[in-house]
């Protein structure tokens, strides 16, 4: 197969994947970086682990009621620290997010992630600015 | 552990990174045989892998007292999700490092190609790369860990991802330094590897985004073993031999260069290596840009990216498929995709020509020269220009306008095809006096964003959305300096060559009020970083809207003096800030 059909074909596998919503309780955090800390980074990425408590929207096998996921939301955007970093364990919060896997830009980003590593856990995105 | 995953993959987008080779993936074989967790591996086998180098001594690396550190690989977990599995090892890499690495793979692999994901911090599974074919590799860098219970690398420096600076690893002692012992736990990987039936190292790439890519730059030099290199951006800093990058101090001292850097490296290699790079970018600067071109020994293709450091335009020269048709070529034997020879410049008939050769495999989309005024230096604020390179007869030529034969300039070809890939040539730094030019044969335009155009080649700002309304009819260009994937804050414009502006007096700008609350602010930056610092006072400001008036809705011209902007023939950015980073309407900008 040519080189050009051979990527057409592929392009044209494309989908972006659907973004879930879910009502979520905050487990555990990565602390948001200084931005003076991490120059020339002026973005960073943290970690968050929830529990799916409702999903409001969308769909993925991997978020379930009652299942532990991990967010990757930004805790530092355009060198200020979001609201991110204010999270407290326990915290309820309504999210849309979408898979880490895949979203090539998201996972080159400057990533905060101080969390215990866990095969079994999911990572996310939350898709947008932090509100 | 296992979980269901009906229809997982089905779901999930595909990767960038492996989509091209979904297809070019042979079927897997049934007879593997995989080691059985908690099993302790014995050393690889004594065979040795094409490309593998053994007793050399590369800068700071001694592979034969590198290589006399027993492995010990040991199987310590494997997780299963689906039919893909997640292998945990860890191995020594140096004394006193126990490194920590997930192979990311589908069930019943054998000998398939390989894909070294050099990540930032910790290792990650790579379930995507492994749903399509892929053996993943994922190494965990040093984090000065001391328990070897967590599921991490054990032992050295200690690195914390929130005090993380680039600068902080050009250590006296290599032993201290974070690149030295990632870039030996990335090689001792791969060692480790050699006695694995699931993965072909020959039919590996090894890929380093940013930061990351440093050290693919430096394995690179070491190993002969994978297909190839795939490094974005990540060549970090060049010191000539007095210290000095772009007649500035240089971020490293020469002997940190000589130790570190990716340009003293470059000469090591066989293997091809594909740089995509911007070419205003923080870390990697110009000057390490062509001092690791002009060393490479190996086949090299290079993507440029113009004025935009690692933010996205629709230009799209580093998505999808990027790397893909060289690293398919390379890794796989898929066809040869065009490509662009070696560039010369040349005068004739008083013009200043830029001629280079294409193998066109296809129609090509785009054939352009990028040329960047100005005498080496304020790399991160050069403005780079595309001016048309066009088929006459059996090559390719482009016009270089000379509008100072006394300032030099930079010049590099690259073409695009159909299907979105780009590949380029290399940089040349060219003296039009030397050439034999002594007049300017053009004068500078005096509009600088024509938003007719539609294109963004000068917005470093991501996300544009042309509209056909605008003063003079020229349309408009709607940018947002706050979305979450272009993340500035600011709008960038990069089309400042106050050199040329002979006699201007001032920039005029049209902006298109919102009718919601001010400021919006306008800076011109000099020695331009990507963003305005606002504790380096290396911009004038101009108060657009004031705070406490409204920016009264609909277009108004607004005109900064020149007389007034500090340090103006250094100045290479116009920054505009908007309250709250609201999406800003612009029009032409000019100088007069």
């Amino acid at each position: 197969m040519a080189l050009t059909t051979l990527l057409s074909a592929v392009v044209a596998l494309q989908a972006p994947s659907t973004p879930v919503t879910a009502d979520l309780v905050l487990l555990a955090t990565s602390p948001t970086p200084d931005v003076a800390k991490i120059r020339p980074y002026r973005s960073a990425l943290v970690a968050q682990e929830y529990q799916v408590k409702t999903i409001v929207s969308g769909k993925n096998p991997d978020v379930k009621a009652g299942s532990k996921i991990r967010l990757f939301r930004w805790g530092l955007m355009d060198g200020k620290p979001t609201k991110v970093g204010k999270a407290k364990k326990g915290d309820k919060v309504r999210l849309t997010f979408k898979p880490l896997a895949g979203w090539t830009q998201m996972e080159r980003e400057f990533q905060v992630d101080t969390l215990e590593s866990d095969l079994a856990i999911t990572y996310f995105v939350e898709v947008g600015k932090p509100k | 552990m296992a979980r269901s995953t009906t229809n997982v993959f089905a779901r999930k987008a595909f990767p960038l990174l492996t989509l091209a080779v979904a297809f070019a993936v042979p079927a897997l074989a049934a007879d593997t045989k995989a080691p059985v967790k908690g099993a302790l591996v014995k050393n690889a086998p004594a065979k040795k892998a094409p490309g593998k180098k053994q007793d050399e001594k590369i800068g700071i690396y001694d592979l034969k007292a590198i290589r006399a550190v027993p492995l010990n690989p040991e199987i310590i977990g494997k997780t299963k999700k689906g039919n893909i599995v997640f292998e945990e090892v860890k191995f020594t890499s140096v004394p006193g490092v126990r490194t920590y690495m997930i192979l990311s793979y589908k069930e019943g692999a054998n000998k398939l190609p390989g894909i070294v994901v050099i990540d930032r911090f910790k290792a990650k599974p790579k379930e995507v790369e492994a749903t399509n074919n892929y053996v993943a590799i994922s190494v965990a860098p040093v984090s000065g860990n001391m328990d070897p219970k967590k599921k991490d690398t054990v032992g050295g420096p200690r690195i914390d991802p929130t005090k993380f600076s680039m600068d902080d690893h050009y250590k006296e002692n290599p032993n201290d330094s974070y690149i030295y012992h990632h870039t030996v736990a990335l090689l001792r990987a791969l060692d480790y590897l050699e006695s694995r039936s699931e993965v072909d190292l020959s039919k590996t790439v090894v890929s380093g985004y940013s930061w990351p890519g440093l050290m693919a730059a430096h394995l690179h030099a070491l190993d002969d073993r994978p297909a190839a290199y795939v490094i974005f951006h990540g060549l970090g800093y060049y010191s000539d031999p007095d210290g000095m990058s772009g007649g500035r101090r240089a971020p490293i001292s020469r002997k940190q260069y000589e130790m570190y850097g990716a340009g003293a490296y470059a000469k090591y290699g066989k293997k091809p290596m594909w740089v995509g790079v911007a070419m205003d970018d923080y870390f990697t600067r110009l000057d390490s840009i062509m001092e690791v071109y002009e060393n490479l020994q190996c086949e090299k293709k290079f993507v440029w990216v113009p004025n935009r450091h690692h933010h996205e335009t629709q230009r799209k020269e580093l998505s999808y498929p990027a790397p893909y048709p060289w690293q398919t070529h390379w890794q796989m034997g898929n066809p040869r995709p065009s490509e662009i020879a070696e560039g010369t410049v040349a005068i004739e008939n008083g013009k200043v020509l830029y001629t280079a050769t294409v193998e066109e495999k296809e129609a090509l989309k785009t054939s352009e020269i990028y040329v960047s005024y100005g005498k080496p230096g304020n790399w991160l604020g050069r403005t780079w220009h595309s001016f048309p390179l066009r088929k006459a007869g059996e090559k390719y030529q482009a016009e270089i306008p000379i509008y100072d034969a006394k300032v030099p300039f930079y010049v590099a070809g690259q073409i695009s095809t159909p299907n979105g890939w780009y590949v380029g040539n290399g940089l040349q730094f060219i003296e039009p006096e030397k050439l034999g030019v002594s007049t300017a044969n053009a004068t500078y335009p005096n509009v600088l964003f024509d938003p007719s155009r539609k294109s963004d080649l000068y917005l470093r700002t991501g996300k544009s959305t042309w509209v056909a309304e605008g003063p003079g009819g020229k349309g408009s260009v709607i940018l947002v300096p706050d979305d979450p994937q272009n993340d500035l804050g600011m709008i960038q414009f990069q089309n400042i060559d106050p050199m040329f502006w002979k006699g201007g007096k001032e920039i005029s700008v049209f902006l298109k009020g919102d009718g919601k609350p001010g400021p919006v602010t306008a800076y011109m930056a000099y020695d331009t970083n990507y963003y305005i610092d606002k504790s380096v006072p290396n911009y004038t400001q101009f108060q657009l809207v004031p705070t406490g008036q409204v920016f009264a809705a609909g277009w108004k011209e607004y005109v900064l003096p020149l007389s007034k902007v500090a340090n103006l023939p250094r100045v290479g950015s116009l920054f505009f800030e908007t309250a709250g980073s609201r999406p800003l309407q612009i029009g032409t900008i000019s100088w007069r």
